[in-house]
């Protein structure tokens, strides 16, 4: 079946779940679509599987209790990604060890999806990661990943494209 | 590969790498909300209370003081439960401060009211009255919790007095006979915590823990998702129940199925006629609300726990009689039937069961536990010195076998006379009921005497999840 997806969904759309957030339906609605998101942005920056489901519930408490601060009419994708990120930085800080990606078990339900993963987290460069991350998962336009990171848009579309070459080549059993 | 199918992708190797949990993350957002807010209350008051010392002294030069603490300063805080819960706070002159919803169904009360500067009898029937309208005050749950919070002891107990007076008068003018629960709060420390814990008002915390102390049969989380009224329900008819809380009128149980359908409900599943001492009594587990029927035949103890709402048999025990016992056996060492039932659930992983029995064979000093769970049927044998599990077994139930567990629906008939009886209506018209198996829901919509009436009930316990009464408008 077709998951329902955060790229598939309008801005008012999600506002309005968000809006609604203290109501449980919109709540879990907002769960189901963001937790891939949020989960593989925390990866990406974490590096531990661990951390990263951590960091993803304390996204969701944090969106729920603080959505006073959200600005109504403004991108909701971008107020739950600056939280998403600067939640996973504060844990990054308080961490003694640094921590290799290796050291986590991935499951997946077949081998093509496993292969995928381990092309996306392993061939790929760490920016050219975030990237189609921030594309596909999140829904970001190459604009507003210039902004995001920093860059200029002919920058981010020769990153992501050559990412995405990337991931045909090597990830794709088809 | 298209750029599609790699979108789809990614998305499913993240997705199923994060487990479902939800309901943990929900009650954790919610305990952190109830934190939050009891942080502000405190800190609020605290500051409140700095910022009037430090300008007492200016404002007594100036005059200026008493009328300032008359406006604005809370004086007393009242909490209202029903189901919806609500808190309120006045100052001296009784006029509210501040008011909030402690839950859902109190943001549906209060929706659009705006109480600043209202006197609090004004208020109060503006809630007692959208209460009513909206279902949460009538015949079948009558019952409602006052507390009082004021630091001056006397002038609580007054206040509780009057507010007390004037809901009777309320719910008179509404043809409801009421029954009021009261209290003055003495903030304890063990009444916060759990207040926080449970995300409900100190005041139903204090309740909860007033009919703990003195039913020690009764456990506060079995409590705390209840009603006033479902709580209300379990205190009745046992002498002292309740010692701080005040309690005028009776609580409601026509919404239940009656002691006396209760009663022959056991008697038929036991196949027994003439049964010896037999009684009944309210209980709970698990948010619903149960008779408790206990009796004797021949050698056998019977217990059952029946759904005092759809009469529904939830849990039955039969044990070979103690008191028919001969001398040298060994009752002393088995483990009782609630520990047995424990351990097959613990090992199934199973927490609410459907169509529970657990019988015990001295002989062979054994309970046999028998459930179904999810279109499964599991048979447990325990050894009843021990608890070591002798033999497990789960196989799909033969009695649905379709996917879903129909059998632990109740009929959509049950649904509809749910709705019916909570509406007071006889003959609808345009009745339409629906089962969302999904959700595990009925829909129940019917229109009677220029109304329209929409109620969503849980397929499996039959509680009423929602109920709406609005005018026709075709």
């Amino acid at each position: 079946m077709e998951q329902s997806k955060t790229t598939d969904r309008d801005h008012a759309s999600l506002e309005s779940l968000l809006l609604n957030i203290k109501d449980e339906n919109s709540f879990h609605e907002l769960y189901i679509l963001l937790k891939a998101p949020i989960y593989g942005y925390s990866l990406t920056i974490l590096k531990n599987q661990e951390d990263a489901l951590d960091n993803v519930q304390d996204v969701f408490i944090t969106l729920y209790n603080q959505i006073d601060s959200y600005q109504e009419g403004t991108k909701p994708m971008n107020w739950i990604f600056t939280i998403t990120k600067n939640k996973a930085l504060s844990k990054i800080r308080k961490r003694k060890n640094t921590i290799e990606l290796e050291d986590n078990t991935f499951s997946f339900s077949n081998e093509e999806d496993q292969l995928f993963f381990k092309v996306l987290m392993e061939q790929l460069k760490e920016e050219e990661r975030t990237i189609i991350l921030l594309h596909l998962l999140w829904g970001f336009k190459h604009r507003e990943i210039a902004e995001i990171l920093d860059s200029k848009v002919s920058t981010i579309l020769s990153k992501y494209n050559r990412a995405i070459k990337k991931l045909k080549e090597m990830g794709a059993s088809k | 590969m298209k750029d599609l199918e790699i979108k789809n992708q990614i998305y499913r190797v993240f997705d199923e790498q994060v487990p479902d949990e939800f309901q943990k993350i929900l009650s954790k957002s919610k305990e952190e909300e109830r934190k939050k807010y009891m942080e502000k209350r405190t800190k609020k008051q605290g500051w409140l209370w700095k910022f009037a010392i430090a300008f007492l002294f200016l404002f007594m030069l100036g005059g200026g003081f008493y009328t300032y603490q008359r406006n604005y300063l809370v004086d007393s805080t009242i909490d209202i439960d029903v189901n919806p819960s609500i808190e309120l706070q006045v100052n001296k002159k009784e006029k509210i401060v501040k008011w909030q919803a402690l839950n859902d169904d109190a943001k549906e009360i209060l929706k659009d009211m705006d109480f600043k500067g209202v006197d609090i009898d004004i208020a109060l029937n503006a809630i007692i009255g959208s209460m009513v309208t909206k279902g949460y005050l009538d015949d079948l749950s009558n019952s409602i919790l006052i507390s009082v919070d004021n630091n001056d002891t006397k002038k609580a107990e007054e206040l509780r007095q009057k507010l007390v007076a004037k809901i009777d008068t309320l719910l008179n003018n509404d043809k409801i006979e009421g029954s009021v629960l009261s209290q003055t709060l003495s903030t304890s420390k063990e009444a916060e915590s759990l207040a926080q814990k449970y995300h409900i008002s100190l005041g139903k915390a204090e309740l909860i823990l007033d009919v703990v102390k003195n039913n020690s049969l009764l456990k506060i989380e079995d409590l705390v998702n209840l009603s006033i009224n479902e709580i209300n329900v379990l205190t009745q008819g046992k002498e002292n129940s309740l010692t701080t809380v005040e309690k005028k009128g009776t609580a409601s149980t026509k919404a239940y199925i009656g002691e006396e359908k209760a009663k022959s409900i056991a008697l038929t599943h036991a196949g027994v006629k003439n049964p010896s001492n037999l009684e009944v009594e309210f209980d709970t587990e698990d948010g619903l609300i149960l008779y408790e029927v206990e009796f004797n035949d021949k050698d056998y103890e019977y217990d059952y726990e029946i759904n005092a709402l759809t009469g529904d048999i939830i849990t039955s025990y039969k044990e070979k009689d103690n008191d028919h016992q001969s001398s040298n056996s060994n009752n002393a060492n088995f483990i009782s039937s609630e520990k047995a039932k424990e351990i097959a659930l613990n090992h199934a992983g199973v927490k609410n069961p459907s169509n529970l029995e657990v019988e015990l064979d001295r002989e062979d000093q054994e309970y046999s536990v028998d459930f179904k769970y999810n279109g499964y049927e599991y048979d447990y044998e325990i050894n009843a010195i021990t608890g070591k599990i002798i033999k497990s077994e789960k196989e799909k139930d033969n009695d649905n076998q379709s996917s879903n567990n129909n059998a632990n629906f109740i009929s959509s008939e049950k649904a509809k006379e749910i709705a019916l009886n909570h509406a007071g209506v006889k003959n609808p018209s345009n009745l339409e009921v629906e089962l969302d198996r999904e959700d595990q829901e009925y829909s129940v919509d019917f229109k009677y005497n220029g109304y329209e009436y929409d109620y969503e009930i849980n397929a499996v316990t039959g509680k009423i999840i929602k109920s709406e009464k609005e005018k026709d408008n075709d």
